[in-house]
């Protein structure tokens, strides 16, 4: 349903001083995949490894540099005004991180919540009030709040109005960035449930960016971790999460901390931290414990592993043979 | 183990437009010589002005009751001085506002060496190296000579760190030391602190809302809700044999990346500060409440050995 194809974002920064040299940020840099109705995925990825910029250029908040993003099978890259609206924003909807920053401080609720439809089109004011009581029931909030304003209500409940107003247009993909991050524990808690359950009532797709790996294992069938700009490996999430493959991912899972007390506090692999992009070859070749000069010369392309699963290294059977 | 910090029945409000705020109330609890203690709970619970309570670093609007005692001796405006920056230190959540971004690091660990030994220039400049490596950062000469918007995140927490240790504290207060940070360097930065931890055998104030931290490096768990501590237990057998029926509700919020289940979330929100007064407070979100719970404010009972709870429902059961 929705496909990226070759998509790249590259941006262009100012070194140091006034006349200091043009870098190329290669935020996104060649990514393609899928997503099939009423499936939901996860991105996971540490900061700057480009997962925001990559779900934002599939709903034209950022402009690729190239490639191609299809909805529905029709190319909806830089489009613009009506076209977009048709293509684009019917279908696809955005719920960001921060909800307190992301809904206007001057707007009501109601206004919040019906304004994707307004741009839409014309709608009588007893139908939208019929529409955002029902909306606002689906989050699980009294339309009572309806004539509140943002700065009025809690974190927990700024993220459901987040996700009302993402819902008012009857999309079919939510793109959500980081949805629970800023929440507490016992409010992610609630969020995560009311996200379940709106994708089964609806049949909703999602395209997850998170980087909790427990909130991954519980919202999405499928896992791509990205590594500055580039997907590094794909698969089912149970998959990708117990059976990493790609030394970067062996890396993130042997972060997590388990909320267990017999786990013992161990020692971390050390490894330098991140230069950002080092120019040719494989992207972690720097910090990575395999890498030989194969990796120089690596072009990060994915390697189909087994079905479904895909890994961007090289020395992937040396690796993983060694591991064990 | 000798007692190194102990709170009794401090309870602490701030006097805002609209009424008074009741951040802490009745909070005990003690901090051993050498131990790691979590203070954990959500948003506006309490944890971090419990840590900055220590230090003296209080607003204005600040009205506290009952006390804070430090080696036995009772902190108050004048015997703080003696200990913040010396006895005990801290580190902030985030490291780019807690450093100063006009100077230069070396400059800033100067600054604290300086004032905490009474050290020379030159002198505190030969113990610089070494405080740098104790915290894994090895490329001193560009360290030294950068400003905080140069380095990473994870080597700006490193140096907040190192500044910390600078002053040979016996109490480290962390407050969510690694919350801006990623998992890879999270990982890296809580081994660093717990290795130091065990080798110079300071105690920690780790103020945090992550259990999955805190299951690998507390000693004890003091859990916190709207101002009030619930429940005190070690480690183990916090996570075993939750009493309070909010660690309990706590515990099913969070999730383990090896498994998949749902959460239960913890039905409602949190009380307003400003309403509570005699009840307990997690009275309207929990499923056991009964008449006792809206009259008084349960007490910190033990349960069990070194299992401290508060809740009536506990005390009910036992009598």
């Amino acid at each position: 349903m929705v496909e990226v194809r070759n998509l790249k974002k590259y941006f262009v920064l100012r070194g140091k001083g006034l006349w200091g040299k043009k870098i190329l940020v290669r935020a996104v840099d060649d990514v393609t995949f899928s997503v099939q109705d009423g499936q939901s995925i996860a991105i996971v990825g540490e900061s700057g490894s480009g997962k925001s910029t990559l779900i934002r250029c599939i709903n034209g908040l950022v402009k690729p540099t190239s490639g191609q993003v299809f909805i529905d099978g029709q190319p909806v890259t830089l489009l613009k005004g009506r076209e977009y609206r048709e293509k684009v924003a019917k279908k696809i909807q955005m719920v960001f991180q921060d909800p307190v920053t992301s809904l206007n401080p001057r707007l009501k609720v109601f206004d919040i919540v019906v304004e994707p439809v307004l741009a839409q089109r014309r709608m009588r004011r007893s139908q939208l009030i019929d529409l955002v009581n029902d909306l606002l029931q689906k989050v699980g909030l009294d339309p009572k709040l309806s004539e509140r304003y943002p700065g009025e209500l809690s974190g927990g409940q700024c993220q459901r109005v987040a996700i009302a107003r993402a819902l008012s247009v009857q999309p079919k993909i939510l793109l959500l960035d980081e949805p629970t991050s800023s929440l507490d524990v016992s409010v992610q808690a609630q969020i995560l449930r009311l996200l379940n359950e709106l994708r089964q009532n609806l049949h909703l797709s999602y395209i997850f960016v998170s980087h909790d790996l427990g909130v991954v294992r519980n919202i999405a069938e499928r896992v791509l971790v990205m590594y500055l700009g580039k997907l590094v490996e794909i698969g089912p999430t149970e998959e990708v999460m117990d059976h990493p493959m790609h030394p970067y991912t062996k890396l993130l899972m042997e972060s997590v901390f388990y909320p267990d007390p017999n786990v013992e506090m161990r020692k971390p692999v050390t490894l330098k931290e991140s230069d950002g992009y080092t120019g040719t070859g494989c992207n972690f070749k720097n910090r990575c414990v395999h890498a030989t000069r194969d990796c120089e010369d690596y072009d990060m392309s994915l390697i189909e592993v087994s079905p479904e699963r895909f890994v961007s290294c090289i020395r992937w059977k040396e690796v993983n043979s060694w591991s064990n | 183990m000798k007692e190194l910090v102990r709170f009794e029945n401090y309870s602490l409000s701030f006097k805002t437009l609209h009424g008074k705020v009741r951040a802490l109330r009745n909070v005990s609890l003690t901090i051993q010589d050498g131990e790691i203690v979590a203070l954990v709970g959500e948003t506006g619970c309490g944890k971090t002005v419990t840590g900055l309570s220590i230090i003296g670093l209080l607003p204005e609007n600040a009205v506290y009751s009952g006390g804070i005692f430090f080696k036995g001796m009772k902190i108050d405006r004048e015997t703080v001085r003696r200990i913040r920056g010396k006895e005990v230190a801290v580190v902030f959540q985030d490291p780019s506002s807690s450093l100063n971004p006009l100077y230069t690091v070396e400059q800033q660990l100067l600054d604290v060496l300086m004032s905490r030994w009474n050290m020379t220039r030159s002198e505190a400049k030969e113990r610089i190296p070494e405080l740098l490596k104790q915290v894994q950062l090895f490329d001193v000469d560009r360290v030294l000579r950068a400003y905080p918007h140069e380095l990473s995140g994870g080597m700006r927490q490193r140096i907040m760190i190192a500044m910390a240790l600078a002053c040979e504290p016996s109490l480290l207060i962390a407050d969510e030391p690694t919350t801006a940070l990623d998992v890879t360097v999270q990982r890296q930065i809580l081994y660093l602190l717990w290795e130091l931890q065990r080798a110079k055998k300071f105690s920690v104030l780790f103020i945090t809302h992550d259990l999955g931290i805190v299951a690998q490096l507390a000693d004890r768990i003091v859990v916190m809700y709207a101002g009030s501590v619930v429940e005190i237990a070690p480690k183990r057998l916090l996570f075993t044999n939750p009493l309070h029926p909010y660690t309990v509700g706590l515990l099913n919020c969070v999730l383990d990346p090896r498994r998949k289940k749902l959460p239960e979330p913890i039905p409602g929100s949190l009380p307003s500060l400003t309403e509570i007064s005699s009840e307990c407070a997690f009275r309207e979100r929990c499923g056991h409440a009964f008449d006792e719970c809206s009259i008084s404010t349960p007490n910190l009972v033990e349960a069990e050995p070194n299992h401290f709870v508060s809740c009536h429902l506990w005390r009910g059961q036992r009598g």
